[in-house]
């Protein structure tokens, strides 16, 4: 696949058009001048049934929770590649059958009084490498000029096809950060 | 195509293995930090009740798991089982680590008091320990304050802290000390005056903290009339109270400790009268590595 970078909404077939492809590092990309913004951004990852709700709580994959029950979706503690702020590996053939729906997110934590928006990002892209090989397979148009007092992001879904998986760039934006997120995937924060 | 089994390079492999070992640690990292602190009558009750949650439900998928790969005479029928209907060809697929008892795994059936989402608890003689979820535990910030009227006295709110770095302080916004750690712009923990004394703790930064023990004193010397309570609340609105209640008396009340335990906050009401000052309250409570100025002034 070129990687041309794909607008919201756009949508990839990635099982079907590289068939061998077992597993993919989906690579969220988040900078901005703002230190604080950077410092306080958390990039999580929602195991979500058909109906787009969470299995449970131990289903939000995050720093503070770096691999979901089945082990098949994990987040790196460290990206291994420059440019990406965190990394999440996700073994296609593990995932549970339960689970229909990869969500990736990102969210300002609402820390100790710094009132931060992700208007201040010059950028948000995601990415989808093969995780064998790292080869990039789809990468996302830029998120960040089209966001402006949001504190929640939902960048992008992997989600079932039949026997494959397609990747989708979502780019929907949240006023109350992850507590809208998680209430719109069926959890309260 | 050959569906070659994902030959990732080392770097990732040593990920990997890095990755398993929070999911491996909370069984035994949990229940090892709260079976001594908690009190005898509730580690009794914990493990009766085999009720399954975070650490129960892993050690029940590697149990899974690691049968059907142990018996590897039959690999086709192992990796069906492992991966649903979408994997024919994954026969020789390495079996990632998972905790296992038999492998040697503190695998423990332990399952914490937990709190609700949203929802209420009190700690009490009889439960005075409670473990926050991994969300709980990580979003937003987590507020400790005191609910008191002023007929108790001049009561006021410190804490004493120790950081993964092993950097050990107190926290007295009376005395100026009001962040931690000090010398960064990234507070672990703030101590702030809001219609009363607070402390935040901020929860993007919860794998910074070890441990932090909130002390209840007059500064002026003075005996309180205790009561009133400790309120603590999350970011989903769900709240934890600790009675301050207790007959009259002088020194400092450790109240509550809040412990790190692999991402989860274990609060514990410790509810101890120390007649002394806060080097004793400190002391007494583990925290030996803190210089101190005089006996109520650490050095910063």
């Amino acid at each position: 696949m070129a990687a041309r970078p794909m607008p919201r909404g756009g949508n990839a077939n990635l099982t079907r058009e590289i068939p061998h492809l077992t597993g993919v590092v989906v690579g969220v990309a988040l900078a901005s001048p703002e230190t604080v913004l950077v410092d306080n951004l958390v990039v999580a990852t929602l195991l979500c049934d058909d109906a787009t709700q969470l299995l449970s709580r131990e289903h939000v994959v995050f720093f503070n929770q770096l691999t979901s029950p089945d082990l098949s979706v994990a987040q790196l503690e460290k990206a291994r590649s420059t440019g990406d702020l965190e990394q999440i590996e996700v073994d296609l053939r593990d995932v549970p059958p339960e689970v229909s729906r990869i969500v990736v997110v990102a969210y300002i934590n609402e820390g100790l009084g710094h009132r931060r928006s992700l208007g201040q990002l010059r950028e948000a892209r995601v990415r989808v490498l093969d995780l064998a090989g790292d080869d990039e397979l789809v990468v996302s148009e830029n998120l960040a000029p089209a966001l402006s007092t949001e504190t929640g992001l939902v960048l992008a879904e992997l989600y079932r096809n039949g026997p494959h998986w397609k990747f989708k760039v979502v780019g929907q934006g949240y006023a109350d950060g992850i507590a809208g997120i998680l209430r719109d995937h069926g959890l309260r924060s | 195509m050959p569906a070659s089994p994902a030959p990732r390079p080392s770097a990732s492999q040593g990920t990997s293995l890095d990755l398993s070992a929070p999911s491996s640690a909370p069984a035994g990292g949990t229940s090892l930090d709260l079976s001594p602190s908690s009190s005898s009558g509730t580690s009794l009750d914990l493990p009766s009740s085999a009720r399954p949650s975070a650490p129960a439900s892993a050690s029940g998928t590697s149990l899974d798991l690691s049968s059907p790969a142990r018996g590897s005479s039959a690999p086709a029928g192992a990796s069906l089982d492992l991966s649903g209907a979408t994997t024919p060809t994954a026969a020789s697929r390495p079996v990632r680590p998972r905790p296992s008892a038999a492998a040697g795994d503190l695998v423990l059936g332990y399952a914490p008091d937990r709190l609700a989402p949203g929802g209420r608890a009190s700690l009490t003689d009889d439960r005075p320990t409670l473990t926050l979820d991994r969300l709980q535990s990580g979003i937003g910030v987590l507020t400790v304050r005191a609910a008191v009227s002023e007929h108790i006295g001049d009561l006021r709110l410190a804490a004493a802290y120790r950081l993964a770095t092993g950097e050990s302080s107190v926290l007295d916004e009376a005395r100026g000390l009001s962040v931690a750690p000090v010398g960064t712009s990234r507070y672990v923990v703030v101590a702030a005056r809001d219609h009363g004394d607070v402390l935040r703790l901020d929860l993007r930064q919860v794998r910074r903290l070890e441990r932090l023990v909130v002390l209840a004193f007059s500064p002026s010397g003075e005996t309180l009339r205790w009561g009133g309570a400790l309120l603590v609340e999350t970011a989903d609105g769900a709240r934890v109270d600790v009675a301050l209640d207790r007959e009259p008396a002088s020194g400092v009340l450790v109240a509550l400790s809040i412990t790190q335990v692999a991402g989860e906050l274990v609060l514990r009401a410790e509810d101890e009268l120390v007649h002394g000052t806060f080097r004793d309250a400190c002391l007494a409570y583990g925290f030996t590595s803190i210089t101190w100025v005089d006996p109520w002034t650490p050095l910063t």
